[in-house]
């Protein structure tokens, strides 16, 4: 236990390590760039060769945002963690939910290949395309409506948020509901379930006292794969949906060419992936 | 009893043989061709154009056929992200195999598998992407970035599979029986390893897949790229974007980088949304796919099935469905026989006037004659100050360049030099009219500055002053006078000579070669007229430091200081003073006579109207060499003359005034659409090059010299119709007169390797166009 303990901060001091050497030789082989505010607020240039043209001298991050690097990296952890947090919340409820369900519906064929099917798709889809396509859709239902429904780029703590969050939880939600749903289905077939059932018992009774407590510990493990699909999927969808995080700046400090930012960002990002395998790694093994 | 197909699977291989199809064929079943851009779509179509017609599925930023740039990209995006991700699960296999056999390997590959996935992959692959950019092979270049952490997951997946089958009870059978290693892990492992390689392999192929669409996603393409620029080739409506970097390496991230944008997100949503679709379905497909492989081979044996006659027919099939993209014919495989066939008729020294005139057509010749002052040698500018002797040297990256503009001439003077500061005095800039609405007026905030002139005498010496190119007096500014009104107020007051100081010559960037342009234009629109006078040269900061530092003046210091918002040098006092030294300058200026003769001569016209000008130098306006001629000559052998009407053939000759020569022949060709004008220059040297304003061309000619088989550089830019450089070149080769029609430089460049040059080549590239254009290419006469 005390090893899987240890190894966050020694991931984290690890890839420090390694940044720390690696960022600034690596950042000295090419040329600085503007991040484009990819499908955001993208400024048309002024001639058409402008774009070609030598980039202007690029700020640091800090000077980009105005404030002192410390300050940046704090908020924008804040930011990706409010993100993550609400990833694996989602995870827990709507995707042992959908598991359940999917599992409940296994004398359905139908019913349960519509959920396992659809989740599998989800997961395949890249979160790219999916903030993209989310995007679309709430501006057609807006349009539909008449009135705008919900941001569709920014950040904000309301509705800038559902469309992150979705982005992000979706390939979460899908992998814990279909792990819930299988190891469901192995303990459905257990001996242990066939005495209960022969004993006459309630099946809320089975499921909830007998089923679930061996099928919880899984779940809990596909959240913890999930958040880390998340961690990876961060920059991305941070970027498209112009979500000021860790991802995004992790990002923007490439392009300005910034090591302190881009280190920063590094180590930030493996502190929550490894915290997301501890997640993994600490279920409690003895219900499994 | 009969086995039934997993659904997984079925549909996974039913996705795949789409892919593999459209990798294929995708060139062949692509309605559009990638190289022609709608510029000039019917009216109220404005570029992209929305799917319908003429693009089904709408067309890019720069008016191309989205679902044909998605067909023919098919190819290489799926190769790419195949190699990357077969790339990644080999070596994490090999890792995992070596951790499996080594406990101490084991230890090292696992903490370093913990190290490369704590940091999500995009990041690391754009960091990487960045720094091997440039490195060629960019295939290569993105499954190395790639690879560099995404060894891991296929690594863990495997080592742990490994494990599981370590402890097996049939391993430990085998290991008593005396099994070697390699033998348990092929014979034994492997067949339990399918499910899981085939999973972790689809996994892989679709994260490079994925991988590579975020990159294009955040502007960063795969290899090298290309800028075109549509201003120069869209008449009135010009859409929403005129402009675009491109990748050359035709996959589908690219796409997606030129895609993006707000109004992708409101309007232009197919522009984005095609290409995302395809990399999403296909990231789904490939998934299904391996899900699909991973479910079958539970319970089966991959090493068995292989051995079977099923897996030999699906070879056979996929080996028959392949087969025929590499025995059809080229797409256009009429124009390579046309090139082939000028490029065999290539000689040195031929007169393509007489195989014309041979060939039934009329020939038409403009003579011209003309003179005009030039410049008919090296300038000299010397400097004998306290300091001793300075020598500065003449060229756009030296210190100064002669300004031969209506006012200014020639002649050699030697007179002692005074500073005239900013060369400013109130009485020459009047204060405007004032209006709230108006920007900042120079005169009015300038109306109580001290007189430059009135504090040094400018008659007969040699006035040395700074281009002041901004004025800012608190919260207003105003633009600084243009070179010609501060050197024509200058001159009118009786100087030797004029040194101006301008802050922006020298400048590597674009900045400073578009400043210098200020005066090239103004030597074009009102040339000398006298051959002796006032010699008027524009310096360099530094040249000007040189001859000022007895003064006690840089002018590197003051106009950096103005740039960074100084206002200390702008205060009203003037900088005017007296210089010791004596400036030395001979600019020889004379009358050059010059005679032209060009020859044009036209087949008939088409019912269209449409026309291609072979435009060849004779002499090249960089050389003097006739090489163009001979690529004509070559090509004018190898067709039926009076089976291509639409042609026009001009040996041109740019002697004297190039583009009153040029306009001269532009009558002759006469009204009719001018499709493009095909220019040859001089052809010594390795390979072909080609320059031009008209960025819908660009891929084009690109394509034609590639099929054509000629040797040439790739196009990477379209030209700066602003930027002095293309002002020169179209000035010397006359293309100044005909900027209205698609025009193409093409030039040999390099070191010579025969006695041939690239005529040949040009012969066949020309050969190539002349094909498309009389089969109607869409790229040539669409546009």
């Amino acid at each position: 236990m005390l090893s899987r303990l240890l190894r966050l901060p020694l991931t984290v001091v690890a890839v420090w390590a390694v940044l720390a050497v690696a960022a600034p030789l690596a950042m000295s082989q090419y040329r600085p760039f503007v991040l484009v505010r990819g499908i955001g607020t993208a400024p048309r240039p002024v001639s058409p060769f402008a774009i070609f043209a030598a980039p202007p001298p690029v700020p640091s991050v800090a000077e980009t945002y105005k404030a002192p690097l410390a300050d940046v990296i704090l908020e924008a952890t804040l930011r990706s963690a409010v993100l993550l947090i609400g990833v694996a919340a989602f995870a827990l409820t709507l995707g042992v939910v959908l598991g359940i369900t999917a599992a409940l519906l296994r004398r359905r064929p139908a019913g349960s290949a519509v959920i396992l099917g659809s989740t599998s798709v989800v997961a395949a889809i890249p979160s790219f395309f999916l903030a993209y396509f989310l995007q679309i859709v709430i501006i057609f239902v807006g349009g539909a409506a008449g009135h705008s429904i919900l941001p569709v780029f920014g950040f904000g703590f309301d509705g800038h948020l559902v469309l992150p969050l979705l982005a992000l939880a979706a390939p979460a939600v899908a992998m814990t509901a279909q792990l819930t749903a299988i190891r469901m289905g192995e303990v459905f077939d257990a001996d242990f379930v066939t005495t209960a059932n022969a004993k006459g018992l309630l099946p809320s009774w089975i499921v909830r006292v007998h089923i679930l407590p061996h099928v919880l510990p899984v779940s809990l493990e596909a959240v913890g794969s999930g958040l880390r699909v998340s961690v990876a999927s961060l920059p991305i969808v941070e970027y498209i949906l112009q979500w000021n995080g860790i991802g995004l700046i992790a990002l923007q400090s490439i392009a300005l060419r910034d090591p302190a930012a881009f280190v920063a960002c590094g180590v930030v990002l493996a502190a929550l992936f490894s915290f997301a395998s501890l997640v993994l790694d600490l279920r409690p093994r003895h219900l499994a | 009893m009969r086995r039934r197909v997993d659904p997984w699977l079925a549909t996974g291989l039913a996705i795949a043989g789409l892919l593999l199809f459209v990798a294929f064929y995708g060139d062949r079943i692509a309605s559009h061709e990638p190289i022609f851009l709608l510029v000039n779509g019917p009216p109220g179509t404005e570029r992209p154009l929305p799917p319908g017609q003429p693009f089904l599925f709408g067309s890019d930023a720069l008016g191309r056929d989205l679902w044909g740039l998605v067909l023919v990209g098919a190819r290489t995006t799926l190769a790419i992200v195949t190699l990357a991700g077969l790339a990644r699960v080999a070596l994490g296999s090999a890792l995992a195999i070596l951790g499996s056999w080594s406990r101490s390997a084991r230890l090292a590959l696992d903490g370093l598998a913990d190290l490369v996935s704590a940091v999500p992959s995009t990041v690391i692959a754009v960091l990487l992407v960045l720094v091997l950019a440039g490195q060629g092979a960019p295939t290569l270049m993105f499954a190395g970035a790639l690879l560099v952490t995404g060894w891991a997951g296929p690594y863990r997946l495997l080592r742990s599979e490994l494990g599981r089958l370590r402890v097996a009870p049939f391993t430990e059978g085998a290991r008593a029986l005396g099994v070697r290693r390699p033998d348990l892990l092929f014979r034994h492992h492997l067949p339990h390893l399918v499910p899981v390689l085939a999973l972790s392999a689809s996994q892989q192929i679709a994260a490079a897949l994925v991988a590579l669409a975020e990159l294009g996603v955040l502007g960063i393409f795969v290899g090298p790229t290309r800028a075109i620029v549509l201003g120069a080739a869209v008449r009135g409506a010009t859409g929403i974007n005129g402009s675009g970097l491109i990748s050359d390496v035709p996959e589908w991230g690219g796409l997606l980088a030129l895609g993006r944008g707000i109004q992708n997100l409101y309007v232009t949503r197919w522009a984005f949304l095609v290409p995302g679709a395809a990399i999403a379905g296909s990231a789904v497909g490939i998934t299904i796919l391996g899900v699909g492989i991973a479910r079958h081979y539970r319970r089966g044996n991959l090493i068995h099935d292989l051995g079977s006659w099923r897996s030999a027919l699906a070879l056979a099939l996929v080996v028959v469905a392949i087969l025929p993209s590499f025995l059809l014919p080229d797409r256009h495989a009429a124009a390579v026989e046309r090139a082939a066939a000028a490029r065999d008729q290539a000689l040195i020294g031929t007169d393509p006037a007489g195989i014309l005139a041979a060939g039934g057509l009329t020939l038409q010749v403009v003579d011209r004659e003309a003179t005009k002052l030039k410049q008919t040698a090296e300038s000299h500018l010397t400097f004998d100050g306290p300091n001793g002797r300075t020598v500065l040297g003449e060229g756009r990256q030296n210190d100064y360049l002669p300004v031969l503009y209506g006012s200014a001439s020639g002649g050699a003077v030697s007179a002692p030099v005074v500073f005239a500061g900013w060369g400013m005095s109130p009485v020459d800039f009047p204060p405007g009219i004032r209006s709230p609405f108006a920007a900042a007026d120079l005169g009015a905030l300038i109306s109580t500055w001290e007189d430059d002139y009135a504090k040094v005498d400018v008659r007969g010496k040699v006035v040395v002053m700074m281009r002041l190119p901004i004025l800012r007096a608190g919260r207003s500014a105003a633009q600084g006078p243009s070179p010609e009104q501060l050197l024509t107020k200058a001159i009118g007051r009786g100087p030797a000579a004029v040194l101006l100081i301008d802050g922006s010559f020298g400048q590597s960037a674009g900045f400073g070669a578009a400043s210098v342009d200020v005066y090239a234009r103004m030597s074009l629109d009102d040339p000398i007229t006298a051959a002796s006078g006032t010699p008027v040269f524009v310096l360099s900061a530094a040249a000007g430091d040189r001859i000022l530092a007895s003064a006690g003046l840089r002018p590197t210091d003051v106009l950096r200081a103005l740039a960074q918002g100084d206002v200390s040098y702008t205060t009203g006092r003037s900088l005017a003073r007296p210089v010791a030294g004596t400036a030395t300058i001979d600019l020889p200026v004379g009358a050059v006579h010059s005679i032209s003769h060009s020859t044009v001569a036209l087949t008939a016209a088409r019912a269209d109207t449409h026309r291609l000008v072979l435009w060849a130098m004779a002499p090249s306006s960089v050389d003097g060499s006739r090489g163009g001629a001979d690529a004509l000559s070559a090509l004018v052998r190898s067709i039926d003359l009076h089976a291509s009407p639409g042609l026009a053939f001009v040996m041109f000759d740019p002697r004297g005034d190039p583009v009153a020569n040029a306009a001269a022949v532009k009558a002759i060709i006469g009204p009719g659409v001018v499709d493009a004008v095909l220019v040859v220059d001089t052809l010594a040297g390795s390979r072909l090059t080609f320059q031009t304003t008209y960025g819908d061309l660009i891929l084009a000619i690109d394509d034609y010299a590639s099929r054509a088989g000629a040797a040439f550089a790739r196009t990477s830019r379209t030209l700066d119709p602003d930027q002095s450089a293309t002002g020169d070149l179209m000035r010397e080769t006359g293309i100044g007169a005909f900027v209205d029609w698609h025009w193409i430089l093409i030039r040999g460049a390099g070191p010579s390797v025969t006695d041939l040059g690239l005529r040949d080549d040009a012969a066949a590239v020309l050969g190539y166009a002349v094909s498309r254009f009389l089969a109607g290419a869409p790229e040539l006469v669409g546009h």
